[in-house]
């Protein structure tokens, strides 16, 4: 009931309403749009990308689900969008190298999540590199239940998927962690 | 094998690593760049207003030209019916075509 009335002040102009809608889901948005782009400044641009298709979708909301879920929807969808025009940025500033030797490459950060306590930071750091290279259901399926630490029911629903569906990806994302992070210390 | 194992430690250990992640903190300022970005998108533009109106009148500017043109090419053209005619006429006569009293 609360979160429909929060809906139509939201609709009938209320922005102190939009604040509070804010106020209780940007910690949500961030963080999860943080575990995909591991970018401050990205996160932050996309945050509010996110927040603006939030108060412009708000009134094509139809409650069959949770608020919480359609919002994580959004986040998750927009994270994946960010990143593959990203991917395609990156591919045709390749082409252009090739033609002009003089373009710098486009280089990864190192990523330190700021919620890391600092005796891990350093190998959160190769694991958020592993997690980068994971396909984007996997990628989604650990994000949302080891990084978010939404139970298995509340990643299912995000994502449109069965339990076992969602408990297969989370084990292949682990599996395949495991492949790369051998790698990366076997060198 | 006791690499593997040392191997396999490392990696169990940076795979928990991320356990007991804490939410990172938000910038407070985000919050008023989507104010200020949401009130630009919904004031209306005077300049989108502005744009709007020299439009219409370019296209009713056009529309008249184009009937204005349309009126006096037909106005031309059965003038010009006319002084062909006459031209017609006129050479006919010269040529000596409907004179009766042309002798060879």
């Amino acid at each position: 009931m609360e979160e429909k009335d929060l809906i139509n002040r939201i609709l009938s102009g209320d922005k102190a309403a939009f604040k509070e809608l804010f106020d209780l889901y940007s910690a949500k948005v961030y963080n999860t749009v943080l575990g995909y782009l591991q970018n401050k400044e990205d996160a932050e641009d996309l945050m509010q990308e996110i927040f603006l298709q939030i108060y412009k979708s708000i009134g094509g909301f139809k409650q069959d689900s949770s608020l919480n879920t359609w919002i994580y929807r959004i986040a998750v969808n927009k994270s994946l969008e960010f990143i593959r025009n990203k991917s395609r940025k990156k591919r045709f500033a390749f082409v252009k190298s090739i033609f002009h030797k003089d373009n710098e490459e486009y280089e990864i950060e190192d990523f330190i999540h700021p919620g890391i306590i600092l005796e891990n930071k350093e190998r959160a750091g190769i694991l958020f590199k592993a997690i980068d290279l994971l396909p984007d259901n996997q990628k989604t399926a650990f994000i949302l239940n080891k990084i978010e630490n939404l139970s298995y029911d509340e990643v299912c629903e995000v994502m449109k998927l069965s339990k076992s569906s969602v408990e297969s990806l989370i084990h292949r994302a682990k599996s395949n962690l495991q492949k790369y992070l051998y790698g990366f210390y076997k060198k | 094998m006791d690499t593997e194992k040392k191997i396999q430690d490392e990696i169990d250990q940076t795979i928990q690593s991320i356990e007991g992640i804490k939410r990172a903190g938000v910038n407070p300022y985000v919050f008023n760049k989507i104010m200020s970005r949401l009130n630009e998108k919904e004031e209306p533009s005077i300049f989108a207003f502005k744009g709007f109106k020299l439009a219409f009148a370019m296209v009713t500017l056009f529309i008249i030209v184009n009937l204005v043109t349309i009126f006096l090419i037909q106005k031309d053209s059965t003038q010009s019916v006319y002084t062909r005619e006459q031209m017609i006429d006129n050479i006919t006569y010269e040529y000596f075509l409907k004179t009766p009293y042309y002798n060879y």
